[in-house]
């Protein structure tokens, strides 16, 4: 068993399109994930679902709903004198004011790619003389090893590492967006690997107060056609539920390890997504506790206005759903990966660069 | 929004981590999210931390699952032809 | 390092560290220009100029690169390599060491494939200039009579497309090293010149429509560049593409598609597709082939686009790929 080659064994396909085929209704079913929306653009699942089913994409990019202020903070940081700023590969391309961080790591070394905040602390280790500042960005998936890293940290005694937290948070995102009336969305496949950490019940208010089906999906394309099935079986019955379709991985309380160490050392924050605005309690930053290692508190980072979108992106309505990318009037006619406009098309994990880059056959309703 | 990969533990070593390997290609993460990995678990591997151990009993049901669907689809090709 | 400038000092490192490290005579004349006569009808001619970051990876360095390299362009016309020119540009400070472990490098490379470097320039910049060193080469190449044009806009509906074995070794390989991730593996870049494999394809059949080497944007830039200059549609198979397990798993670590990285050792084949079958044998029979595979076939639809049949059964585009690649963790 290896976890990944069984769980895209196209034999098994047909078996699960047959029922999705059977069970299917008119429904908008919003995928919030970043990675879910990749494999289902790579592996061309829409072209398998009947046309009732509409897939739309939600926010879970973390590298497309960062405000510009996190990249500008994070290119003054690595201005200064004495400071590298390690980031994941992830938010290297994005074009800002400043230019992008890749030209930066490239130009001057004071911003560096790292896979892991393990490999921020080595290098804070190995040069007593600089400070290390690691851009943290993601979901409840990452934060966890910011928050293990920074205990690290601490018990290291080491004196030049910083964060700059950008996390997000998930529950507090689709409670807007169920609140939004302008979003239709009839039920949820909801993050696996954000769940491995939160639990199910983080989303159960979606189900016994929004009356939302909501299937927790792994990612393979095995997974997410179950978690479409799952989601058409409950609102069959009537009975919507919070369903762990990747039981393999996602356990029903969650990591309680990761979660307890969140919790030492993180509070929660009031937070901008970038085309969703300020959402209560969605973001997450170091609490008092952990303030000697907040590059936020540490450093003079003087505030950013918040910038308007370039005019006719309409990134914001890609990330509730209300458009699917090729809807943009920019999409691929002036907004491509080559020259990307809004920041859903830079982060290949956006719904508009995902897009882009696994379009159906000409001819389709997916086509340009 | 999260790669996360499933790599199986192949040593435990000092300081709360382990090697992991996937395919053949091997890393060392941290398991100090996952106390109970052991050696010859699958685990769950994000930014060089595991965050999961996973199930290789639920994976064989979920699989066994699709299996069930697939000859019900064929079974009815069948009769269908 | 002085040594650019044109006098006493640029004379010495050339005499003292260049020459003798190609393998030339320390005394040789050298004039301005070299003379080629009787080298044959019809010539091919490549240029091209090499960056790469890490100097040193596994499987190859910047000097092997920089000779095969120009080589696989040259096999691209269906060219046998006859001489290579050198141009270096060496950044101040670079240690002769690692200006001679190169010059070794490319020797080695030069005498494994009986061609010589002819010609050549030096230069020294300053500090910060150029990162380290970076090579220039030029080759020329004399190609066969009775082979046809074989070229990017030669490719038409029917056609067979082969892979003369595993992508993505070579990107691989370069990006673990380069940004120092710390994972083990035995994944080697593929780099090696390429100019006896289709030496045997050409003995095998007359009839070849294009080769192409899929560096710079792998296999995707190869078959988007084929499909556009032909004017035809391209469709392959996700699992007809030969990918080496452990280059699987670190793609999926670091959530990079194979089809886009670099390789410096696999040759794109199109012939039409009745001498499919042969040309595969003769592949499989060369040691750099032995893993070659047919991948898919040219079409008359979709004009200038590629498109993959997935391991799922479902199609989908392959891009003209944008930019660098990055690996990635959300």
């Amino acid at each position: 068993m290896k976890y990944i080659s069984e769980f895209r064994d196209e034999s098994l396909v047909k078996g699960i399109i047959r029922e999705i085929r059977e069970l299917a209704v008119p429904m908008n079913i919003m995928e919030v994930c970043g990675g879910h929306t990749h494999v289902i653009c790579r592996f061309g699942i829409r072209d398998l679902l009947p046309s009732e089913i509409r897939l739309i994409h939600g926010p879970g990019c973390p590298v497309c709903v960062m405000p510009a202020e996190s990249f500008e903070h994070a290119h003054a940081l690595a201005d200064m004198e004495d400071v590298v700023v390690c980031c994941f590969g992830d938010v290297m391309r994005v074009p800002t004011q400043s230019g992008t961080l890749l030209s930066k790591a490239r130009e001057s070394g004071s911003v560096r790619m790292v896979y892991s905040p393990l490999d921020a602390i080595k290098l804070a280790q190995e040069n007593p003389e600089i400070t290390v500042v690691f851009l943290a960005i993601g979901f409840e998936t990452t934060a966890p090893s910011t928050a293990m890293a920074v205990k690290r940290v601490r018990n290291m005694g080491l004196r030049n590492f910083r964060v700059l937290s950008t996390h997000f948070t998930v529950p507090e995102a689709l409670r807007a967006l169920v609140d939004d009336p302008a979003v239709r969305v009839d039920g949820f496949i909801a993050p696996g690997h954000v769940t491995t950490i939160i639990g199910l019940d983080a989303y159960r208010f979606l189900a016994d107060d929004y009356k939302r089906p909501i299937a927790v999906s792994g990612f393979e394309p095995l997974d997410l056609l179950q978690s479409i099935l799952l989601i058409l079986k409950q609102q069959r019955a009537g009975k919507p539920i919070v369903e762990n379709q990747y039981s393999r991985a996602v356990r029903s309380e969650g990591n309680t390890v990761a979660l307890q160490a969140m919790n030492d050392v993180f509070e929660k924050t009031d937070t901008r997504w970038r085309g969703l605005g300020i959402i209560p309690g969605s973001g997450l930053k170091l609490n008092e506790d952990y303030a000697e290692y907040d590059a936020s508190k540490q450093f003079d980072l003087a505030s950013v206005p918040i910038q308007p979108e370039p005019p006719g992106c309409r990134c914001g309505d890609v990330l509730k759903g209300l458009i699917s990318p090729p809807e943009c009037a920019l999409f691929s006619e002036v907004c491509t990966p080559d020259s990307p406009i809004g920041p859903c098309m830079v982060s290949p994990e956006g719904a508009c660069a995902a897009h882009f880059r696994y379009r159906s056959l000409p001819g389709s309703d997916l086509d340009m | 929004m999260c790669l996360a990969i499933p790599a199986k533990v192949i040593e435990l070593t000092e300081d709360g981590r382990a090697t992991i390997d996937l395919d053949g290609v091997q890393h060392e993460a941290s398991i100090e999210l996952v106390p109970d990995a052991a050696v010859g678990s699958y685990v769950l591997v994000h930014a060089g931390y595991a965050i999961s151990v996973l199930d290789e009993d639920e994976a064989l049901e979920t699989l066994k699952l699709f299996r069930e669907m697939a000859e019900i689809a064929a079974a009815e090709d069948a009769r269908m032809k | 390092m002085a040594h650019g400038a044109g006098g006493r000092a640029s004379d010495e490192l050339l005499r003292t560290v260049i020459l003798p490290g190609l393998g030339n005579d320390p005394r040789s004349a050298l004039p301005d220009s070299v003379v080629l006569s009787n080298i044959g009808e019809r010539l091919a001619f490549t240029t091209d100029s090499y960056t790469v970051t890490p100097l040193f990876f596994p499987g190859g360095n910047i000097g092997s690169l920089a000779v095969n390299g120009t080589i696989n362009d040259l096999a691209c016309s269906g060219a046998r390599p006859l001489v290579l020119s050198l141009g270096l540009i060496l950044e101040e400070g670079l240690e002769i060491e690692t200006l001679s472990s190169i010059l070794d490098e490319i020797r080695k490379a030069t005498q494994l494939t009986s061609t010589r470097i002819v010609t050549g320039d030096t230069k020294v910049v300053g500090k910060g200039s150029v990162d380290k060193i970076f090579i220039n080469t030029s080759g020329i190449g004399v190609i066969p009579e009775h082979i046809g044009r074989i070229a990017p806009n030669q490719a038409r509906p029917g056609d067979a497309i082969l892979l003369s074995g595993s992508i993505g070794d070579h990107g691989v390989a370069v990006m673990a090293a380069r940004e120092n991730l710390s994972f083990s593996s035995n994944i080697q870049s593929d780099c090696a010149p390429l100019h006896s494999l289709v030496a045997s394809l050409m003995t095998a059949t007359t009839d070849i429509r294009c080769l192409r080497d899929p560096t710079r944007g792998g296999v995707a830039a190869a078959l988007n560049e084929i499909a556009r200059s032909s004017r035809v549609g391209i469709t392959i198979g996700e699992d007809a593409i030969p990918v080496h397990q452990e280059v699987n798993g670190l793609c999926e670590i670091l959530g990079l598609d194979p089809l886009y990285l670099a390789n410096e050792g696999k040759m794109v084949i199109i012939v039409p597709s009745d001498s499919a079958d042969t040309v595969l044998e003769t592949l499989k029979n060369n040691p750099l082939g032995s893993e070659s595979n047919i991948i898919g076939h040219v079409t008359d639809d979709h004009h200038g686009t590629v498109v993959m049949k997935t391991t799922l059964g479902t199609h989908r585009i392959v891009d003209y790929p944008a930019g660098e690649l990055l690996p990635r963790i959300c």
